[in-house]
């Protein structure tokens, strides 16, 4: 008998202590989330028209407004010109400018058939010529921040050629890219 | 409470010696101070041994954020014989972008989430555990839930509503849930 009161004596010894210690239990848990990278270019004007140029390719600056830019990473602008400059839209190919470079026509001397321009998207100090473009090869013109603006401007003027232009219409394609930089 | 328990240890073999000798005195002769009965008083001690437990339905919460308002709930088993405490802890005190502090915050963009969490065990009496995430960065953040939940389910709900536009990219962040009995099981310590 003695040995069973021994114990129980020594069972209450040994659950004082469990009472005092700490009774837990710890999840740790991984929480993690992506946002979509998104850059997106809204609201160009399909055409941007110079109108009537003068003798030499001189015109009024045309700007495109409500141009809405959203980019949620730092991305990098580029331009990229079809021609490279503007172009005369000729169905003799002998009245076509010599190059890129020279844009004498070449069935027609004294003559342009082609003449610069220059973009600038403004506020952001990103701008460009079609005298620094060659044709379909993207040009950087500068880093962008994060964007999320629906009143970007991109201004187009051109730039007048030393000698007059033949008589026709001209033409180029300008695409403007935004590429993110990564982190 | 600890003096009648040894009292109880000292006295006991005593008694169980001398009662034989009790059981005898009818046939004994003359002893009338004898006594028919004895009433012993025992003192009978239990102990549960306390135990709280926590098991989330996932160790990794992955969600796919937006620039609106989001949120994600992980289901969880808990078990506990004691009225439940929870401690939690955010190591970023949010969501963090995993290059936040290059970013130039001044484009209206963030690469930093904080949100909401509620600990909510389904059990009657429970009350949810509300926490902002920023603030448990630091120290540990809680209290109770107000009730013992034993073998119930229960959730955890992460929310957030983002301040600005969201830079692209990976965010993380770790929390660490802290589950304990307060203690309280209405039984006296020995």
């Amino acid at each position: 008998m003695k040995k069973l009161l021994l114990a129980v004596a020594a069972s209450g010894l040994i659950a004082t202590p469990a009472l005092a210690d700490p009774v837990n239990d710890t999840a740790e848990t991984q929480f993690d989330g992506e946002r979509a990278i998104e850059c997106e270019i809204e609201g160009t004007d399909s055409f941007v028209d110079f109108g009537d140029l003068g003798r030499r390719g001189q015109a009024s600056a045309q700007v495109d407004n409500g141009i809405s830019v959203f980019c949620n990473q730092p991305s990098e602008a580029s331009f990229t010109s079809k021609f490279g400059y503007l172009r005369l839209v000729a169905t003799n190919p002998a009245n076509d400018s010599n190059s890129e470079s020279d844009f004498t026509s070449a069935a027609n001397p004294g003559f342009s058939a082609g003449l610069d321009y220059s973009a600038e998207i403004v506020g952001f100090g990103l701008s460009s010529d079609t005298s620094a473009l060659t044709a379909s090869v993207p040009e950087t013109v500068g880093p962008v921040p994060a964007l999320n603006e629906n009143g970007v401007r991109i201004r187009y003027d051109t730039i007048a050629e030393s000698q007059p232009l033949l008589g026709g219409s001209y033409t180029d394609t300008l695409t403007v890219t935004l590429t993110t930089l990564g982190v | 409470m600890m003096k009648t328990f040894l009292s109880f240890l000292l006295l006991s073999p005593l008694i169980l010696v001398h009662s034989p000798a009790w059981a005898d005195s009818p046939s004994g002769g003359g002893g009338s101070a004898i006594p028919a009965s004895v009433n012993l008083e025992l003192d009978i001690r239990g102990y549960v041994k306390p135990r709280c437990e926590l098991n989330l339905s996932t160790n990794d919460i992955y969600t796919v954020l937006t620039d609106g308002p989001g949120q994600e709930t992980v289901p969880f088993n808990v078990n506990c014989n004691q009225r439940l405490s929870v401690s939690m802890q955010s190591r970023n005190g949010g969501l963090q972008h995993e290059k936040h502090g290059i970013w130039d915050t001044s484009t209206g963009f963030t690469g930093f989430l904080p949100y909401k969490l509620e600990f909510t065990v389904n059990a009657d009496g429970a009350e949810p555990v509300v926490e902002e995430s920023e603030k448990i960065k630091a120290v540990p953040g809680g209290g109770s839930i107000g009730t013992i939940p034993f073998r119930a389910k229960g959730n955890l709900k992460l929310s957030w509503v983002p301040e600005g536009n969201l830079f692209g990219g990976r965010y993380g962040d770790v929390i660490e849930i802290r589950v304990s009995g307060e203690g309280e099981t209405g039984h006296p310590r020995l």
